[in-house]
């Protein structure tokens, strides 16, 4: 007799309270703010990505001109944990204008589950939904040596993994900010006890073992 | 987490006690204990009575047949009062056997302790007992995955606090039972989340 009931949920922590996406003229709490930066309307462009064998669709954002990614250098960011792409929106502005005004591209993505976007998020999904993002900006002539990927806390997991397993693009740089180091670590400083990661959880996330695969600028 | 525990009196000062984590298993991690606990000392007016736990805690998860096994030494003081009534203090210790901790660092903290005080309510057939835990009191969870809701010092949370409830069916007659005769605790639970049921049957 065993049950099928599963913590790893828990580390998700979407919000869905949202009817649409509204970048500046979100009122709700964002993670940072950063009002100095301002992104041309113009330039912010709202679309959806299919993902899966069910072709969930996941919404992202990109901001920077649709025709010229082939030679823009872009930044594929990878958000943390928490509510939605509206949420993250001042690190999107902020990214997007480091060394000068829109100087960067930016794409960033809402997870299975987070904000608008279908489906439920697992490791798995995680790691597709991003392979799917990097993909999208493939096939818009993004080149791996003007491709960075910059995650943040949850989202360096799949910057981690598709860097160093490979995807359709491989980025020159990669940038993580609130790292974790994996789920085990996770397990091991909420219990107190050296427990296995999967004593708890399905997640397998291992940064620290995957990072050493590595050989991009960190 | 809500385990079933069986506990039996061997003498009016030992009761051996074994139990099983039915929240565990529902997330698909056997967690079964068994130990004894010893009366030491009887309380006799202010003077507390006293008593010591060991305990071997065994997990095991379903998904790929890991294992962690837990040695655990309690020790409590009581009071009666009230006829029927009993109140405790006492610490709770996990002991960490394993030598490194992930990704092979090595293991620094081979303790983890857990301070509680509770009530419990004994009537012929049913014994009820209420609990708070601080489990880690000494160590920041700032950083913890888990958002418990625990006490702060020096604006950092520490450890994580649970409350317990247990109920406990007297399976003997009152004249025979030795367990009934012992006034003291066997609350031994552990608790990774800020509030934690606890029913034992």
């Amino acid at each position: 007799m065993h049950g099928c009931l599963d913590l790893d949920p828990l580390f998700f922590n979407p919000n869905t309270d949202i009817t649409e996406y509204k970048l500046d003229d979100f009122e709700g709490e964002q993670e940072i703010e950063v009002d100095a930066y301002k992104v041309t309307d113009s330039l912010n462009h709202i679309f959806t990505i299919d993902v899966g064998s069910a072709n969930e669709k996941i919404y992202a954002v990109y901001v920077g001109d649709l025709d010229s990614i082939a030679t823009d250098t872009v930044i594929l960011y990878l958000h943390g944990n928490a509510g939605h792409m509206d949420y993250y929106w001042p690190r999107t502005k902020l990214l997007a204008n480091v060394y000068g005004q829109n100087n960067y591209g930016v794409l960033m993505i809402d997870y299975r589950g987070y904000g608008l976007s279908e489906g439920t998020l697992s490791e798995s999904n995680l790691y597709e939904d991003a392979r799917a993002a990097v993909s999208w900006l493939a096939e818009n002539g993004l080149t791996s040596d003007q491709f960075i990927i910059y995650g943040f806390s949850l989202g360096i997991a799949p910057a981690i993994e598709l860097t160093a397993n490979g995807a359709e693009l491989s980025p020159f740089k990669i940038m993580i900010e609130s790292p974790f180091a994996s789920a085990e670590v996770m397990v091991q400083d909420a219990s107190g006890l050296a427990l296995r990661s999967s004593l708890f959880t399905n997640l397998k996330i291992d940064n620290a073992e995957e990072i050493k695969k590595i050989n991009q600028p960190l | 987490m809500t385990p079933i525990n069986y506990a039996r009196g061997m003498s009016n000062k030992l009761t051996i006690h074994t139990g099983l984590q039915t929240t565990s298993l529902l997330y698909r991690t056997v967690q079964v204990d068994a130990g004894a606990t010893y009366g030491m000392l009887k309380n006799e007016g202010w003077l507390p009575g006293i008593s010591v736990s060991g305990t071997l805690n065994f997990l095991t998860d379903i998904r790929e047949g890991n294992a962690r096994l837990y040695p655990q030494l309690d020790a409590n003081i009581s009071w009666d009062y009230e006829k029927d009534h009993f109140m405790y203090v006492g610490s709770t210790n996990w002991i960490e056997l394993n030598n490194t901790r992930a990704h092979n660092r090595p293991q620094s903290k081979r303790l983890l302790t857990g301070i509680q005080f509770g009530n419990t309510w004994n009537t012929p057939k049913w014994s009820y007992t209420a609990e708070s835990k601080w489990l880690a009191p000494t160590r920041s969870s700032l950083y913890s995955v888990v958002d418990y809701k625990t006490y702060s010092w020096g604006g950092e949370p520490m450890g994580a606090v649970g409350l317990y409830f247990g109920i406990a069916r007297n399976l003997r007659n009152e004249e025979n039972n030795c367990f009934n005769n012992i006034n003291f605790p066997i609350a031994r639970m552990l608790g990774f989340r800020s509030t934690v049921l606890q029913s034992q049957y």
